[in-house]
């Protein structure tokens, strides 16, 4: 899909940054600039979508209400000076959040780690509960255990591995689009890396039993 | 360990650290194995996140996205169109009010000029019993009327600013605004007497003592022809 949308795109559109083709699309309603915009950033911006809220038919809901926002309010709120995709990943970041809190999923950001108290983050991992709930999902071939891994990490710790993996994004944007402190946003990714290796080492420890079992 | 040093190590894997940070921080794991083997361990959970998928967001959604975008596009040109004559208006009107406030505060500004003038001479004729403009003229032209005989035929002192009353017989200053004092005249091969007449007329003229006119906005030569 996007290779077609890509040929209908003049190759001149496709050389130009994200600046003027914003700059086209405002003063000179150009679709084919909104066009490439779209092409460029679409992925990266439902791929966080959908790993924030775990759940397709959101995520589509999510991502056109971002782009709605981002056509309606792009000649009044967008300030030309700023990056045009962190404006649209603070869009759909808030979106995806106003969801999660609508759904009662979103955890307490304000957690012990980021109070710097000596909490052990192992309080932290999902309880036995979940565990076996994970294992049924398990079955799921679909999901790669990664993906299932990155689900099981409270949401703060996931937000920022899918902005730095998706977007590259310097921690000092992700504190400011999460509105936290840059060490808050280092220390959730430093807790985010570890957990993950935990349960990475878990899931190998399974899988060395089940071998035993069935030698 | 303090929370910032622990950060240390994503800011190291991350490649958020300038170059004398990252120094210091590989000199830090050569001295400390436990954070090499803790930035080692990051590191290979780290490289298990490159295989994190990329989800492509459904055609329909996007299509529905680029329609939208499109329709905005053609609202925002179509208000532009409306806007833009309201626009011109606005200037037109803004530019004739401009002309307007301009041209009312010129003439304003040259009444002005004009009354301060009257006032200046009233004001001189009141407190300094000096010779007029008019007495000058009347002094250059009686040397005219009695040069007239030796040749000088017609002579003229034509001064720009403001003349006075005629008939009035109290003295004025004669005050130099940067005005003109022009002899205009005509000489048949008389030259030198032409210049002795001049060389007497402005020979009169002489700075007043006192000047009457103290206003520091008035920042003028004040002379008169008579005794002052």
């Amino acid at each position: 899909m996007k290779l077609e949308q890509s040929n209908h795109i003049s190759k001149k559109y496709q050389q130009l940054d994200d600046k003027d083709l914003v700059r086209f699309y405002r003063q000179n309603g150009d679709e084919q600039a909104f066009s490439e915009l779209m092409n460029r950033h679409q992925t990266k911006i439902y791929s966080y979508i959908y790993s924030m809220v775990k759940d397709g038919g959101k995520a589509d809901d999510i991502f056109q209400e971002t782009f709605t926002k981002v056509i309606t309010k792009m000649d009044d709120t967008y300030n030309e000076q700023g990056k045009w995709i962190a404006w649209v990943m603070r869009i759909a970041h808030n979106a995806t959040i106003d969801y999660l809190r609508k759904q009662k999923r979103f955890v307490d950001v304000s957690s012990n780690y980021d109070k710097e108290s000596n909490t052990d983050f192992y309080d932290r991992l999902p309880d036995e509960d979940l565990i076996s709930a994970q294992e049924q999902l398990e079955k799921d071939e679909a999901k790669s255990s990664l993906m299932r891994h990155i689900d099981e990490l409270p949401e703060e710790q996931r937000q920022v591995v899918m902005l730095r993996h998706y977007y590259e994004m310097p921690f000092k944007e992700i504190a400011e689009l999460t509105d936290v402190s840059i060490n808050t946003a280092l220390g959730r990714m430093r807790y985010a890396l570890i957990n993950l290796r935990k349960l990475f080492d878990k899931e190998k420890e399974q899988e060395e039993n089940n071998y035993a079992q069935r030698g | 360990m303090r929370n910032e040093d622990n950060n240390d190590c994503i800011r190291y894997l991350m490649k958020e650290m300038d170059p004398s940070e990252e120094l210091l921080m590989e000199r830090a794991m050569m001295e400390d194995e436990d954070l090499l083997i803790e930035v080692e361990s990051m590191r290979q959970t780290l490289k298990k996140l490159d295989k994190l998928p990329e989800v492509e967001p459904p055609s329909h959604v996007t299509k529905a996205i680029k329609k939208k975008a499109s329709e905005q596009a053609k609202k925002n040109r179509k208000r532009d169109q409306t806007f833009k004559p309201v626009y011109k208006y606005a200037i037109a009107a803004t530019l004739a009010l401009t002309i307007t406030a301009g041209g009312g505060w010129l003439y304003i500004g040259s009444e002005e000029t004009k009354s301060n003038n009257a006032q200046q001479t009233a004001t001189a004729s009141v407190s300094s019993p000096t010779a007029t403009q008019t007495q000058g003229v009347k002094q250059v032209n009686t040397t005219n009327a009695s040069s007239n005989s030796t040749g000088f035929v017609g002579s003229n002192v034509e001064n720009q600013s403001p003349t006075a009353t005629p008939g009035s017989s109290n003295v004025e200053p004669w005050v130099d605004r940067e005005d003109i004092l022009r002899f205009e005249d005509q000489f048949s091969n008389q030259q030198e007497q032409f210049q002795t007449i001049l060389q007497r007329s402005t020979e009169r003229l002489k700075l007043i003592q006192e000047p009457s006119i103290q206003n520091n906005r008035v920042k003028s030569i004040q002379l008169t022809g008579s005794k002052n």
